[in-house]
């Protein structure tokens, strides 16, 4: 057991130095490696900022889809009180905010204010009371308005339902094409490191060569390389991450300059978040790219 | 210690390298493998190195069955036997001490006081002591190919395998090699020499296996590059106490 414990560490300690050893003997290639990852991740960063903030702007856009039950004069206060509890109480339901006829009345008269003339036809309270209801996910309004019409206290139900589709049909395909994108672009970035590191790995295919002929396993063979494309991987990240961050306060905020209807803000943690997720992706991309690259010559 | 058994290696071009091969080299022994070029001393030696599977016949090397022995098992039976290359290839940016040591870092290094000692020894031993710092870019043809021979007995192997050990090496050089690789052999590694060296086989007078067209055509106990007159006539190798380790294997019989 100690044995093999203390073999474990000698080899841990084996990789950890050559790849070090390595990646600054073969500078050249190294540095090679580490650009194509930053050029890509930096591809990549762009992306996902873009993608994120379109995100958000949906996101921000579907919030504000809602439905508004329109009460009838002779609903029973109860009833409307139970019907509102009900509400609550749906998983569909985010928010729901009761208007009574006074309080529409006195909105109409503010959105009127400049047409007093408008508003002196008006005689009495002819505007229902309404019952505004926010949902939790745009794409259930047609369920939500369903089970409002079968309300008694209910007398119509208005939902703008090609706003809504259009706005629906647009999220999705902008949530899913960026999903597909980043996918496609990370399998970019992967094959473009993959053939960098290949190039490297096949300058010192005699050396693995040698290795096997000396009686050492693929795995203590490939742990050097693994961990070679970890450094390049993660130091391409970090380039990645140093050019984002300086770039990003800048950038944003010609961003929102130019498109101050959109709510595109996002949260503060934002840069820190897609620094941690450009070095996880740095470091899976630098492994699997060495993995396949060394795996074709370790065939001795 | 190695038995082929009617060994015969037909590779994917159709081309038969091997023909029904039959060989013992009892413990210990010393023997030069020659033969002209496509004879199958290079398919011979890949073979015992399980560089390449056999296509059929049974080879035993030190105590494995090649012809059975699974893919990962390959690096610990390598890791057994001693390799000297043509090539030479040491690592280039590696030192002669870490080349010697990489042999032991393969293996499961012993401690690191322990590989020092084991390669200073193995460095004594080839008389390389003073180069240990150098690389192999500052050394002489020779010495690399001792500073090889060296990684090869590091780790103390049963068997040391040579594929033209001094070719390309001077004629004085070639002699240090081999008496090098006769010295080992005296300290009880089985030593198999594949050359072309007409000077080290004759200088030496060791057992002499040739092959031609992938066959054994002479096994002499004592021989030369060339058959002796006699010899060469019979084709009646010298029986050796390898019929002691290996009763089975009649290896003298191909």
């Amino acid at each position: 057991m100690t044995a093999a414990i203390t073999r474990f560490f000698e080899v841990v300690r084996y990789a950890v130095s050559t790849a070090a050893v390595n990646f600054w003997r073969h500078r050249a290639m190294s540095l090679a490696a580490v650009f194509a990852a930053a050029v890509m991740m930096l591809m990549l960063n762009g992306f996902v900022i873009v993608v994120s903030n379109l995100n958000v702007a949906l996101g921000a856009l579907e919030q504000k889809v809602n439905v508004i039950a329109y009460l009838r004069d002779d609903a029973p206060a109860a009833e409307v009180t139970r019907m509102q509890e009900r509400l609550r109480a749906n998983p569909l339901v985010a928010e729901v905010s009761y208007l009574t006829k006074d309080d529409a009345m006195a909105r109409l008269k503010q959105q009127l204010a400049d047409r007093r003339d408008l508003l002196e036809m008006v005689t009495g309270n002819p505007l229902p009371a309404s019952v505004e209801v926010r949902l939790k996910d745009a794409n259930r309004i047609a369920d939500l308005a369903a089970q409002l019409r079968k309300e008694s206290a209910v007398e119509d139900v208005t939902l703008q339902q090609d706003v809504v589709d259009n706005l629906l049909r647009i999220t999705n395909f902008a949530r899913v094409a960026g999903v597909v994108m980043v996918a496609g672009l990370i399998g970019i970035t992967l094959f473009v490191i993959v053939n960098t590191i290949r190039l490297a790995v096949y300058a010192r295919r005699q050396e693995i060569e040698i290795m096997k002929l000396v009686g050492a396993t693929d795995w203590f063979i490939r742990w050097p390389f693994v961990l070679e494309g970890v450094i390049c991987g993660l130091s391409g990240a970090l380039l990645t991450s140093a050019l984002v961050g300086a770039a990003y306060e800048p950038m944003q905020v010609q961003f929102l300059s130019l498109v101050q209807f959109l709510p595109v803000n996002l949260d503060a943690d934002f840069p820190l978040r897609l620094a941690g997720l450009t070095a996880a992706v740095g470091i899976a991309i630098g492994a699997a790219g060495s993995y396949i690259s060394v795996r074709r010559f370790l065939d001795v | 210690m190695i038995v082929l058994r009617s060994i015969t290696k037909i590779y994917g071009t159709g081309k038969e390298a091997l023909s029904g091969v039959t060989l013992g080299i009892p413990r210990g022994d010393f023997v030069f493998l020659v033969g002209g070029n496509g004879a199958g001393k290079s398919t011979l030696l890949k073979l015992l190195i399980r560089a390449e599977p056999a296509t059929s016949g049974v080879l035993l090397v030190a105590g494995h069955d090649l012809t059975q022995l699974p893919e990962a098992r390959i690096p610990t039976f390598r890791q057994q036997i001693g390799i000297v290359f043509q090539d030479i290839r040491l690592f280039s940016d590696k030192t002669i001490f870490e080349n010697v040591a990489f042999s032991l870092q393969v293996s499961g290094a012993p401690r690191r006081v322990r590989t020092r000692d084991l390669v200073m020894e193995a460095l004594e031993l080839v008389g390389l002591t003073d180069y240990a710092r150098r690389f192999p870019r500052q050394l002489s043809g020779g010495e690399q190919q001792r500073a090889a021979i060296a990684r090869a007995i590091v780790r103390s192997p049963q068997i040391l395998i040579a594929d033209e050990p001094t070719a390309n090496l001077p004629p004085d050089a070639s002699w240090q090699i081999v008496q090098l690789l006769a010295d080992i052999n005296r300290r009880g590694v089985t030593t198999l020499v594949a050359t072309h060296d007409r000077d080290v086989v004759d200088g030496l007078k060791r057992r002499v296996v040739e092959l031609q067209a992938g066959r054994v055509v002479r096994d002499e106990r004592y021989g030369s590059f060339g058959p002796t007159a006699t010899q060469a006539s019979s084709h009646q190798p010298v029986p050796t106490a390898s019929s002691a380790f290996w009763p089975a294997v009649p290896h003298w019989a191909a």
